[in-house]
């Protein structure tokens, strides 16, 4: 095998190593085998720290900027991360992503939201209000078109298609819905998924 | 003398012998305009007049043990910009269907099964094949989860689909409920029935 196959073999692999190579020197940090493929745009990439095997695909806002004159700000994808594609992810003050978090298509998640208390001034021209902060637990699935608007996803959980989450979500569940509700939660005394009413209790198998 | 039809013309036949040998089919007069990805070429068939908006990402991999794997745009259909349709079973889109921007249409779901494991190395489990009926609209932003669509139903903006949708029906939210069903008796007039 010559020198060519090798390479036309591996050219992915060399064209994410090379881009890799510009991006530790744009972010704060860029870990190995890492890849962040044609992005949308990217906004205080000195604020965003991105580890090992982290793969944010195609057309992505990823932002980090101070707007509230918020003490620290930043936005960070951990360990096996995957991004989906047309993400939009704007940090005023911290967005974390835990580890092997999963995201799907057109996901919106922010910490903050415009004023909209004066009613004389166009929204565009108020200020941006701070939100808490959101922390996206370990290995999280989120799925197409969900909005996370300050809000925390629990480990393991999974928010369905089209949802606006606004409420913390706890550890191992399922929510859907605009605003999301839970509708499943892990049984640890069964170790199964059952089913639950809005407030996460389980509801008895006759229902 | 060039007009710009005629260029538009060029262009769609310049892409047509461009995909031509890559798909399973792909019909003369149809169009595909800067994909954002496309995944399994040779279980994808387009028919004639199809016409499939911009950064669209069209995938047909046998991810799961399903017997068959196909995606198939049936005569006339009109898929919209940003659309996400991944088969891993079959999709099947009929005659003159339209669909609208950001849609998703998927038969198939991660597994969350065992909580040790990040959901992103689990598994994926196939579900019901999919059938956009024949002349159904779906509009900007669904989400359609292993679930068919019947003959000339519609569905709102920013619905979810899970469950079947019979035909002549139009169904709207999350989940998808039907709010009107085309009336036999009273032909020519939508029924307002409340039944779900």
């Amino acid at each position: 095998m010559s020198i060519l196959h090798i390479i036309a073999k591996n050219i992915g692999y060399i064209k994410r190593d090379i881009k890799a190579l510009l991006y530790k020197w744009i972010f704060c940090n860029f870990g190995s085998k890492s890849s962040l493929s044609d992005p949308l745009k990217i906004h205080g990439s000195k604020r965003i720290y991105i580890g090992n095997r982290v793969t944010i695909a195609k057309q992505c806002w990823i932002a980090a900027m101070p707007l509230t004159s918020s003490d620290k700000c930043e936005l960070i994808f951990n360990d096996g991360v995957t991004i989906g594609d047309f993400n939009h992810i704007y940090a005023t003050r911290s967005i974390i992503f835990e580890k092997d978090v999963l995201t799907a298509n057109f996901v919106y998640i922010s910490d903050n939201l415009h004023c909209f208390e004066d009613i004389n001034t166009p929204i565009k021209n108020q200020p941006i209000k701070q939100l808490k902060i959101v922390v996206i637990g370990e290995g999280c699935w989120i799925g197409e078109h969900v909005s996370i608007i300050g809000a925390s996803v629990g480990k393991h959980s999974v928010v369905g298609a089209n949802s606006v989450v606004t409420h913390d979500i706890p550890d191992y569940c399922v929510a859907v819905g605009s605003p999301a509700r839970i509708i499943k939660r892990y049984n640890f005394d069964t170790k199964q998924w059952e089913k639950t009413d809005k407030d996460g209790n389980f509801l008895s198998k006759d229902n | 003398m060039f007009f710009i039809s005629d260029l538009i013309k060029i262009g769609r036949f310049y892409r047509y012998l461009k995909y031509r040998n890559k798909f399973k089919s792909f019909g003369k007069n149809s169009d595909l305009m800067n994909p954002l990805r496309i995944n399994g070429y040779k279980n994808i068939t387009i028919c004639n007049k199809v016409s499939i908006g911009q950064q669209g990402w069209l995938a047909a991999v046998p991810l799961t043990d399903s017997p068959i794997c196909e995606l198939v745009f049936r005569e006339g259909a009109i898929i919209g910009n940003f659309c996400h349709i991944i088969a891993t079973g079959s999709i099947t889109i009929e005659e003159n269907a339209s669909v609208g921007n950001y849609v998703y249409i998927s038969d198939n779901l991660h597994t969350y099964d065992n909580i040790k494991t990040p959901i992103s190395r689990q598994s994926i489990t196939q579900l019901n094949h999919i059938v956009i009926g024949e002349g159904a609209v779906i509009g900007d932003h669904v989400s359609i989860i292993g679930a068919s669509i019947g003959k000339f139903s519609v569905i709102g903006a920013n619905s979810v689909v899970t469950k079947d949708v019979p035909d002549y029906c139009i169904a709207i939210g999350s989940p998808a409920r039907i709010i009107k069903q085309y009336c036999y008796e009273n032909s020519g007039n939508y029924n307002l029935s409340g039944n779900k």
